[in-house]
């Protein structure tokens, strides 16, 4: 097992200093099979789902299934013994929840980062510019749940801008966020330029600068419990390298 | 005071035709089996059952009549009915249950109940006013129904089988006492039932009703005396036939047929009592003049009576006694000859 | 001197064995989770819990707004469900299917047809908001609108059923004395199908209460506003798992209690 672990490191080194190698089974190990599933958060949905694609086409036999969802639900239904094999979470404390749970299998890795954005109706309806056009009264507005990371990055965020806001709702994920919006519920949302990209034309983005943004970094780690480490091991792997390309067209940054 | 009836409706593919007329003062009994139409025929003058044709006037007043377009409805008729199970309501209490019609016309609460009161003392239940009907007797049910109908002193009383929810014991107590209140009563009185002890004891007149059809009306002596259908004659116990009377012998229309004395020529009732019955195990000598053979198909003890039933032509109902149906040594499937004097059979025209 | 007769027990009949067999195990299926519920509870601080901010507005909210849900339901939902029972007209059976629909739609779907409806783009919401200055998503209002449109069902359909298993003879008798149709109505009727007004309305209510789908797609989830107590149990769980199982209780206390007092209606007697 320790053996393993170690080789998926060495792995990563290898594909990081490397970004155009293929992506192949390490030279001497045994032909990869078999399912897992990898919990991951809301905001990876559509990444995620394009680099499992991927992911299936070059390992033939394998099967790679996904449960999105807040990252700290996940946490808790992993806590309350959800069956799964990777975690990719939005933050790191969620992903430190698990550690010392002692439920992650070795330690975690960032494999990429992201940024808030303010979503708003198409055509901005509303003519919102900036963080501070969201404290203004009359304005409907949705946030993450403070326990959700992107709710706990909005809230970072408006605290650095020096805004208060009063959220109409406070959701259990980013994708619900967004869709009030896109629905034409809500005038705005603090969700991460990931969501807004993968949106399209449904709704607008409005920037948050730099100054005021929050960097949101990503770790992904094998659990304990996973039946089947080596094709874990893969998918992390993949991630790490042919993934980053796949990442990066979504709107992600990779390290 | 008069009710005036003519009552054309339906009920799915029944249907009631029947013409009436009542005036205050005589208890008319509309007697029938089940099915007749007894209960349509009530709703209908009630006003809970629309008529598709004629006409209903009370005193006067018309209170239905489809073609001219005139329904008044049931809450503005003013009629009691007396419902075969009583209806009272179960969740009021027996002073509420007979004050309820006087405060739905708009009497006030404290006012109806003091009527009510005095009602239920008329009807000898004074000290029942707390209880629910659920508690009462058969007897002390019917009796509270009527009160909470006579305390509106309605124009049109409607009884529908007011004996019926009684056990037999108390039906002939609870007749007289019936038969004491509607005779106070002064509007127009109809009484439903198919008991023809009930109707024979209450009734001034009677109607026979069959299928939705009047068969026969008359005073109870006219109905019994001269039955006009089967049910009439079942009811009475007799045998009733049929035919074509040409110079005293009556071709019977279900085959055979009975010579009488003194019957008119012409399509006739004709009546024989099963007490007048002879039976015998070889053909008889003698003077009936109506002698011939059959089969007896039915015995039935009834009472200090055997009552037995012979298919022949025609087929008749005798009654004798169960030493003579010993001495017969008679069974059910023996042949056997049955006589009847020809002064014994009451005939009628039809 | 003769012995008395002892009175023979009357013979209960015995069930056989498969049947107790499965019986128990339908019953351990609902003791177990209560059962691991009351063993997780915080004990020592379960009362403080009880007594925190969070805990208390989440109760009170949803008591207003399952309150509130059962009283919208009553006024709307008794003629409707006499309707049904009294009344032929073409295409009731579609009509009756239709406000049966939310009972068997998940309640997600619920919120979203709500949403399509009421919401700020909605058929009817956009002119309640420009006519009348009304907006209900995101509001109390409107997590009170999602619980009726869940829970409404219940109470229709169990009036229905009790206004038809009546006897409408004792209505045909009211109105031989006299009574007019809305007298009848007052009087005798609704009296009459009480015990099925009482279960309906606690249906009703239970069913708000723990309404959570329809609730958090349509009104959102803002504590003191629109966290009812199941909202408040689903997020909590993630980040205070004690009061998410102090919540749960409390939820669980009710329910039991209400299920406990309507059984013997429930179970048939009407």
């Amino acid at each position: 097992m320790r053996a393993r672990v170690v080789g998926a490191l060495g792995l990563t080194v290898m594909a990081a200093l490397c970004s155009s190698c293929g992506t192949s089974a390490p030279a001497g190990s045994p032909a990869l099979s078999g399912t897992i599933t990898v919990f991951a958060a809301s905001s990876l949905n559509e990444g995620y789902t394009a680099i499992g694609k991927e992911f299936q086409k070059s390992h033939p036999g394998t099967m790679v299934t996904f449960a999105f969802g807040g990252s700290s639900m996940l946490v808790s239904q992993i806590q309350q013994g959800a069956i799964g094999d990777v975690y990719a979470s939005a933050d790191q404390p969620n992903m430190q929840k698990l550690i010392d749970a002692r439920l992650t299998a070795e330690s975690p890795i960032v494999f990429a980062r992201n940024n808030l954005e303010i979503v708003v109706g198409k055509g901005n309806p509303k003519h919102i510019t900036s963080l501070s056009d969201l404290g203004r009264s009359g304005l409907v507005v949705v946030l993450c749940a403070p326990a959700v990371p992107c709710g706990r990055y909005a809230a970072q965020a408006l605290q650095k801008a020096g805004v208060s806001v009063r959220p109409a709702s406070q959701e259990a994920d980013v994708k619900a966020v967004l869709s009030k919006v896109a629905l034409g519920e809500a005038d705005a949302g603090i969700v991460y330029i990931t969501d807004v990209k993968a949106a399209g034309t449904a709704v607008d983005g409005v920037a948050i600068p730099a100054a005021v943004n929050v960097v949101a970094e990503y770790p992904i780690v094998i659990l304990k419990d996973s039946q089947n480490r080596a094709l874990a091991s893969a998918f992390i792997s993949y991630v790490l390298t042919d993934g980053r390309r796949i990442l990066e067209r979504y709107g992600f940054t990779t390290p | 005071m008069t009710l005036e009836a003519r009552v054309r409706a339906g009920v799915g593919a029944f249907e009631l035709d029947v013409q009436l007329a009542v005036a205050a003062g005589e208890l008319v009994a509309v007697l029938g089996p089940n099915g007749a139409g007894k209960t349509s025929l009530l709703r209908a003058l009630a006003g809970l059952l629309p008529l598709s044709a004629g006409r209903v006037t009370l005193d006067g007043v018309v209170l239905e009549d489809p073609v001219e377009g005139i329904r008044v409805p049931s809450e503005r008729r003013p009629i009691g009915l007396v419902f075969q199970d009583y209806l009272l309501f179960p969740h009021l209490s027996v002073l509420e249950n007979v004050a309820f019609g006087l405060r739905a016309r708009g009497m006030a609460r404290a006012a109806a109940i003091d009527e009510a009161r005095r009602w239920l003392d008329r009807v000898g239940l004074p000290a029942e006013g707390d209880r629910r009907p659920v508690s009462l007797s058969g007897g002390q049910a019917q009796r509270v129904a009527l009160a909470r109908v006579l305390a509106l002193n309605p124009a049109l009383l409607l009884l529908d089988e007011p004996m019926a929810a009684l056990d037999a014991s108390t039906r002939v107590e609870f007749r007289r006492d019936l038969r004491r209140h509607l005779e106070s009563f002064r509007g127009v009185r109809l009484l439903v039932t198919h008991d023809p002890v009930e109707a024979m004891a209450m009734a001034d007149r009677l109607v026979v009703l069959e299928s939705g059809r009047v068969l026969q009306s008359g005073t109870p002596a006219d109905v019994t005396q001269h039955p006009r259908s089967r049910y009439v004659a079942d009811l009475v116990g007799v045998n009733l036939f049929r035919g074509h009377a040409s110079n005293d012998v009556i071709t019977l229309a279900g085959g055979g047929s009975l010579t009488a004395a003194g019957a008119a020529d012409g399509d006739v009732f004709a009546v024989v009592h099963p007490r007048t019955v002879a039976l015998y195990r070889t053909r008889p000598d003698g003077t009936p003049r109506n002698v011939w053979e059959g089969q007896a198909v039915d015995l039935d003890l009834e009472g200090d009576r055997v009552r037995v039933r012979l298919d022949g032509s025609p087929s008749i109902v005798a009654e004798v006694t169960p030493a003579a149906v010993r001495e017969l040594g008679l069974d059910r499937g023996d042949s056997v000859w049955i006589s009847v004097k020809a002064t014994e059979i009451n005939v009628y025209q039809a | 001197m003769a012995l008395p007769l002892r009175s023979q027990p009357r013979a209960r009949p015995s069930a056989p064995l498969p049947i107790v067999i499965l019986a128990g195990a339908g019953a351990a299926f609902f003791i177990i989770p209560l059962i691991g519920l009351l063993l997780r509870t915080p004990w020592t601080s379960a009362w403080n819990e009880l007594g925190s901010p969070e805990v208390l507005t989440a109760l009170r909210l949803s008591l207003l707004a399952s309150f509130s849900a059962t009283a919208i339901a009553l006024v709307l939902g008794v003629p409707l469900a006499w309707t049904f029972a009294r009344l032929t007209f073409p295409g009731r059976s579609v009509l009756r299917a239709l406000t049966v629909l939310p009972m068997v739609l998940p309640p997600v779907v619920g919120g979203v047809a709500l949403l399509l409806a009421f919401g700020r783009r909605g058929l009817l919401g956009g002119w309640l908001a420009t006519t009348f200055g009304i907006h209900l998503p995101f509001t109390t209002a409107g997590a009170i609108l999602a619980e009726t449109f869940v829970a409404m069902p219940f109470l229709v359909i169990t009036v229905e059923a009790g206004l038809r298993s009546m006897d409408t003879r004792f209505e045909d008798a009211a109105r031989t004395l006299g009574a007019s149709r809305w007298t009848v109505l007052w009087r005798v009727t609704l009296p009459l199908v009480r015990p099925s007004l009482i279960a309906g309305a606690v249906l009703c209510w239970a069913r708000a209460l723990g309404e959570f789908g329809a609730t958090i797609t349509f009104a959102g989830n803002f504590p003191g506003r629109t966290q009812t107590m199941p909202l408040a149990v689903y997020l909590a769980l993630e980040t205070n798992p004690d009061a998410a199982i102090v919540l749960s209780l409390v939820l669980l206390a009710v329910s039991l209690a209400v299920l406990i007092g309507l059984r013997d209606r429930w179970l048939g007697a009407s």
